[in-house]
């Protein structure tokens, strides 16, 4: 009970910010009197997630959909990835200069490419959620593994463990930390993936019901899902802390 | 288990080594880190080598420990040459390395657990062991939250767990403080004098606990490091804290001090 009052409190600022300016926002429109398609107030904003409750969910789900997909493919791959690099070095020279250069490539450029080769649909989206998401994952990882007390591999030598046991029971727990931190950047880069894939090429989603709406100077729904999409990001981000603290209860504690 | 030269000794050498050379690569030459030591432990015996720091003593438990061969000599643990030490001989080095994300209990069957031994036969062979360890009633906390003498404690009932004949301290007690440190050595000593006979080859640069822990101690000159006394302690054990103010002790003490001081001084 006490730390949830103290998350209050640790919050209470940044909730204030928000709110002036929410605030502030509401009012500056209706001041200078700005019209709904150039600038609609939060209140009108507001009753837009309301009203079209219905419209927004069917392509929240939608993207949803796509960033957990893309997301997980990117978390395993990545995992296995970096796993095979730390094991070993031949691998490591053959495929870290690649995983490295895939980065250089905009996936801007690309997403309609992906739109040419597969097609519309729930598949290239997941693509570009799991190319744009991969990549902290397997940095972070490989770090982690690599972040070993090298005195730590001397006590499992002098133990008799083989390089497996030495993986299994002292890299792998050892990256855990790092792989939850690449987790929270992954997942946030994750929402903005499918944004993109959405954007290049769709008929759902809340990336496509932007593009739908502006041009129809129904910027109210552009910012409703700007709304949505923020929110999804927080809530998966939390997700992903939350499920570190279940994962690893023994960083409770260590350090703050 | 001996080996094979015929010759009978009394006591069973279960550290033996002769001539032992070793050199290791320092930028464009050789650095000659051991030179011609030897030396030896019999079985349940403690010996300690002492030395200034960067004599080697490092590298010779490394030898020892089989992560390290040597240029020259011979090197003979229970039996198995340096070749095949690795896995066969116990390691506790300086720092406790236990693992923070297993609690205590997991923490001290590690080795067992990479002898293949299943994790509920470890735990319970390790259960046995928690009381005398000082440890009862800590099994489930993580390392984080033990003061460090008992990480120090848990560390050596990993070590001990592993069931090796001989086992290697590299300065097991150097990171705890003055008071704490003495309470250790004494609970060492009784800890093997009671019931485990295992030998022990500990390296420190602390005077006073080797005199104080070991049957024979070592003292081993600056790089290249050699053997350059041996002094047998004739204490009786078992031993208290109260025989470091005897006499005795004090002259072998300050004997072994002004040897390591003088050999230090015009190195």
């Amino acid at each position: 009970m006490r730390n949830f009052w103290q998350l209050i409190i640790d919050w209470t600022p940044a909730f204030l910010i928000v709110i002036s300016l929410i605030f502030a926002w509401e009012i500056g429109v209706w001041i200078w009197e700005v019209p709904d398609w150039l600038l609609p107030p939060p209140s009108a904003i507001g009753y837009t997630l309301y009203d079209r409750a219905d419209l927004l969910a069917g392509h929240t789900i939608v993207t949803l959909e796509e960033v957990i997909i893309g997301f997980l493919i990117a978390v395993s791959f990545g995992f296995l990835l970096a796993s095979c690099i730390v094991l070993s070095n031949m691998m490591e020279k053959a495929l870290y200069p690649i995983v490295i250069a895939s980065q250089t490539v905009p996936i801007i450029v690309i997403a309609p490419m992906l739109l040419v080769w597969i097609g519309y649909g729930l598949a290239p989206k997941v693509i570009v959620v799991a190319l744009i998401s991969f990549f902290p994952v397997v940095v972070n990882t490989v770090d982690g593994m690599k972040s070993v007390d090298p005195d730590l591999l001397r006590l499992m030598k002098t133990m008799g463990a083989s390089k497996l046991s030495f993986y299994l029971k002292i890299q792998l727990p050892t990256s855990m930390p790092y792989l939850f931190s690449g987790l929270r950047v992954a997942i946030a880069v994750s929402v903005i993936g499918a944004v993109i894939g959405e954007w290049v090429g769709s008929s759902q989603g809340l990336g496509y019901l932007m593009i739908r709406s502006k041009p129809q100077f129904q910027t109210e729904l552009v910012f409703a899902s700007i709304v949505i999409l923020s929110t999804m990001g927080v809530v998966l981000f939390a997700s992903i802390v939350i499920l570190e603290r279940l994962a690893l209860p023994w960083r409770r504690g260590q350090k703050q | 288990m001996l080996s094979q030269s015929g010759k009978s000794v009394q006591a069973k050498k279960f550290v033996e080594i002769d001539g032992l050379s070793r050199a290791v690569k320092h930028g464009e030459d050789f650095l000659k880190v051991l030179h011609d030591v030897h030396f030896y432990a019999n079985q349940g015996e403690i010996v300690s080598i002492v030395g200034p720091s960067g004599c080697g003593k490092s590298t010779f438990l490394n030898i020892l420990a089989g992560l390290d061969q040597p240029d020259s000599g011979t090197v003979l643990i229970s039996g198995i040459e340096s070749d095949d030490l690795l896995g066969n001989v116990g390691y506790m080095q300086q720092k406790d390395l236990l693992l923070p994300w297993r609690n205590v209990l997991s923490n001290v069957i590690l080795g067992l657990e990479i002898q293949g031994i299943p994790k509920k036969v470890a735990r319970l062979r390790a259960s046995e062991f928690m009381e005398d360890f000082g440890l009862s009633g800590f099994e489930n906390d993580y390392p984080h939250s033990l003061s460090g003498g008992m990480r120090q404690r848990a560390a050596f009932l990993r070590t001990m767990l592993t069931d090796r004949t001989v086992f290697l301290l590299d300065e097991p007690f150097s990171s705890l403080d003055a008071l704490n440190r003495a309470s250790l050595q004494q609970w060492l000593l009784g800890l093997l004098s009671g019931f485990w006979n295992k030998t022990i080859v500990m390296v420190t640069h602390d005077v006073e606990e080797a005199l104080f822990l070991s049957d024979r101690v070592y003292v081993m000159s600056p790089r290249p490091g050699t053997i350059q006394k041996v002094v047998d302690c004739p204490f009786v054990k078992p031993r208290n804290r109260d025989i470091v103010n005897t006499p005795d002790f004090i002259e072998i003490k300050s004997d072994i001090l002004s040897h390591l001081l003088g050999e230090g001084s015009h190195a």
